[in-house]
């Protein structure tokens, strides 16, 4: 029973640190391309400007 | 080019925008740029709070824009729970070189200094590309 509880507790301890290092995916991979998208340009040359940067 | 999605203006998202600033600044001359596009409900507001940003921290060389959405461009899969995500890419394929996201609390120096570094994945491939 003891061995149980034990194991039990061993594998909860590790199932939560590889929660804590889960890494956060987010945007376009290495080897994708980026396709056109239009922002408003705040600053510089081209405020006030819609316009895509890609 | 650097691109930073972010979903707010915080302190941390404010210095990693600073340190790519000054790193694009540096690298100039090897046609490095930036911009910090960020996913708005408010385009107006957000619009003023980047123009206030930029005259403050004096950020000169990255651009900061503002895009329509706080989904962000469909073509770019911004995650939902992405607070900040950076994406690097070179030459005329716009090929993504490098990508780092962060989830809410978890851009910090470390974080920044890690991305600053990764700079340099898109300024060698530049110089490929030439």
């Amino acid at each position: 029973m003891r061995t149980i509880i034990v194991s039990s507790a061993v594998l909860l301890l590790a199932a939560t640190a590889m929660t804590a290092h889960a890494k956060t995916k987010s945007g376009l991979q290495p080897g994708e391309k980026v396709g056109a998208f239009n922002v408003l340009d705040s600053t510089g040359p081209n405020k006030g400007k819609k316009l895509c940067y890609r | 080019m650097v691109g930073i999605f972010a979903r707010s203006i915080t302190d941390d998202l404010t210095s990693l925008v600073k340190e790519i600033d000054k790193t694009v600044g540096k690298n100039k001359a090897k046609q490095m740029r930036s911009f910090l596009i960020l996913l708005s409900k408010d385009v107006e507001a957000d619009d003023a709070k980047l123009k206030k940003l930029a005259k403050a921290e004096k950020i000169t060389n990255a651009a900061l824009t503002v895009f329509d959405g706080v989904a962000g461009p469909p073509n770019c899969k911004v995650a939902k729970d992405a607070e900040v995500t950076v994406m690097m890419w070179v030459g005329r394929g716009r090929v993504v070189k490098s990508n780092h996201a962060f989830a809410k609390g978890e851009l910090n120096k470390a974080a920044i200094e890690k991305v600053v570094k990764d700079t340099s994945k898109v300024l060698s491939a530049a110089s490929l590309t030439k």
